[in-house]
């Protein structure tokens, strides 16, 4: 494994910062996709021919090593378009399935995504209520406030790591507690899965959401884990084609999952790329991953924190992983990261980053955000502080 | 690229950091608007007498571009009558559009000139435009 080799934008020298967005793809993955489209290409299930034949084997072979990649079970791996389809299609679901009805509680904290926080304001419309754990100022939670806050809770949807302040939740001893009351669990690991490993049997949630953009993998594809024993309850999220198992005129019954979830032909090559991100992720070692990523983000921290004109939010300690937000002083976020971009091409992102009711907490309009991955370097931290110092005089 | 020096030149930096343009104007009429996406913000003043703007102020939160553009704003429309005011819009939109304009009605504005090419930040350029012409508008109406 060579890391210059496999991801060729290396060579021209951008520091990319902006890995909680999305990551670079290495060679590998390019090539899983394109060898797929060359040779393989035909559409999966039911086809007789070879081709065909081929391309379902590579589509459910990689649904096995996503799966295996987090500890479930094939066939309780759906793939989606990513996380937010994900969030969609399980709050849908829930509602067809009477899992959540009138009267439910969700239980979500102020400092979710977008894509977790409207899917189930969608769910009002059922009577379903939403409760909120607030996070402190700096806009981090704490795992006893979100303890305290489970009583007559229905679901918890909760961030495996806040996609703004890079916290990592201690989700072993929310879902202990969360278990203990039978109160169901759906992590958004968008952010979790790319960065530290994930064990869903180990840590026995029921609903996981994830891309594979941010951990390597091609754009348009997810995934959502369902713990097997809801797989034959839960109504299809979408109905049509490749799904059925008889259809008459007037109704239609149902195929068995993983395929009842996935009507319609399926991103194959999207598949087959997030398969090859995660074999590459397996080979470079994910605690390798996570290694690097909380080397880079404490060091960040502690440079950062040597910048008097500097605010950084979040818990700033060893709980942040990948992810570091911050504000230079009297400079608006988006003149920050165009001094960064054209002076040191460095490429970090601004704005609200999809979590308003966090930014209105921190007393932000928005803020700067680098994050990283495992082809970054310490060289990389030291070219965002030299740029950010050069900000300051220029503009501070 | 030369753009950002432009932008980030000691002139706009300047202009966005002037206090002089930034205050309430009593007895004024006023209006705002929002680039949601970054939470850039301004409030225009503007006091119209027989159709001459005898004073604009503005207060707002955002970038050096938006607040350099809004400052530009308020000292170019100052004294001008409603009319000029109106022309001098049409040139700004011209400019972002990449288009001819004349450069003579928009002074330091000119800086700008490269603002058609940043697709990035031309919303922020624009956004005391925005609420100008929106004014404009009403003040006609009215």
């Amino acid at each position: 494994m060579n890391l210059e080799e496999d991801f060729p934008f290396l060579n021209r020298g951008i520091v990319y910062l902006d890995n909680a967005a999305t990551t670079q793809k290495p060679n590998q993955v390019i090539e899983a996709i394109s060898n797929f489209y060359r040779y393989h290409n035909a559409n999966i299930h039911r086809g007789v021919h070879t081709l065909s034949i081929e391309a379902t084997e590579m589509y459910e072979k990689s649904r096995e090593r996503v799966a295996s990649f987090i500890g479930a079970k094939s066939k309780e791996l759906i793939f989606t378009y990513g996380t937010t389809s994900s969030i969609n299609f399980l709050s849908q679901s829930l509602i067809k399935s009477e899992v959540l009805k009138e009267g439910s509680i969700v239980l979500l904290t102020a400092v979710e995504h977008h894509s977790n926080l409207l899917p189930w304001q969608n769910l009002k419309r059922y009577g379903v209520s939403l409760k909120f754990v607030d996070s402190d100022e700096n806009g981090v939670l704490d795992e006893d406030k979100i303890i305290n806050s489970m009583e007559n809770v229905s679901l918890i949807s909760l961030t495996g790591l806040s996609n703004v302040t890079g916290q990592r939740i201690d989700l072993e001893k929310v879902v202990k507690e969360a278990k203990k009351r039978g109160i169901l669990v759906h992590i958004d690991g968008a952010q979790m899965v790319p960065h530290v490993k994930v064990d869903v049997s180990k840590l026995d949630i029921d609903f996981l959401s994830f891309s594979a953009h941010k951990m390597l993998g091609p754009t348009g594809i997810g995934a959502l884990y369902i713990n097997e024993k809801y797989l034959d309850a839960f109504e299809p999220f979408l109905v049509g084609g490749g799904m059925i198992d008889r259809v008459t005129l007037e109704s239609s019954t149902f195929t068995n999952p993983p395929e009842k979830f996935e009507a319609g032909t399926p991103n194959i090559a999207g598949a087959i790329g997030f398969a090859a991100a995660v074999d590459y992720l397996n080979s470079f070692g994910m605690e390798n991953v996570e290694k690097i990523d909380r080397e880079l983000t404490k060091y960040a921290l502690e440079e950062l924190k040597k910048l008097d004109f500097v605010d950084i939010y979040g818990p700033k300690d060893e709980r942040q992983v990948s992810i570091v937000s911050f504000n230079v002083k009297g400079v608006h976020p988006h003149d920050v990261a165009s001094i960064l971009d054209e002076e040191y091409k460095v490429a970090i992102r601004t704005g609200h980053h999809c979590a308003q009711p966090l930014m209105r907490k921190l007393g932000v309009s928005a803020t700067c955000r680098a994050s990283f991955y495992l082809y970054n370097k310490k060289e990389d931290v030291d070219r965002l502080v030299e740029g950010l110092k050069r900000v300051k005089k220029w503009i501070g | 690229m030369d753009w950002m020096k432009e932008i980030y030149s000691d002139l706009v930096v300047r202009y966005a950091k002037d206090p002089s343009a930034r205050k309430e104007l009593e007895g004024a009429i006023s209006a705002r608007d929002k680039n949601e996406s970054c939470g850039d913000e301004v409030r225009l003043f503007l006091k119209v007498e027989d159709g001459i703007v005898k004073d604009a102020s503005f207060i707002g939160e955002g970038c050096i571009v938006s607040m350099a553009s809004a400052s530009m704003l308020v000292k170019l429309i100052k004294d001008k009558s409603i009319e000029d005011v109106k022309k001098i819009l049409e040139n700004v939109e011209k400019m972002m559009k990449g288009e001819e304009y004349d450069e003579d009605m928009l002074g330091d504005l000119v800086v700008f000139s490269g603002i058609s090419g940043i697709p990035a930040r031309s919303k922020c350029f624009y956004l005391a435009w925005s609420v100008l012409k929106d004014m404009l508008q009403s003040v006609q109406g009215g």
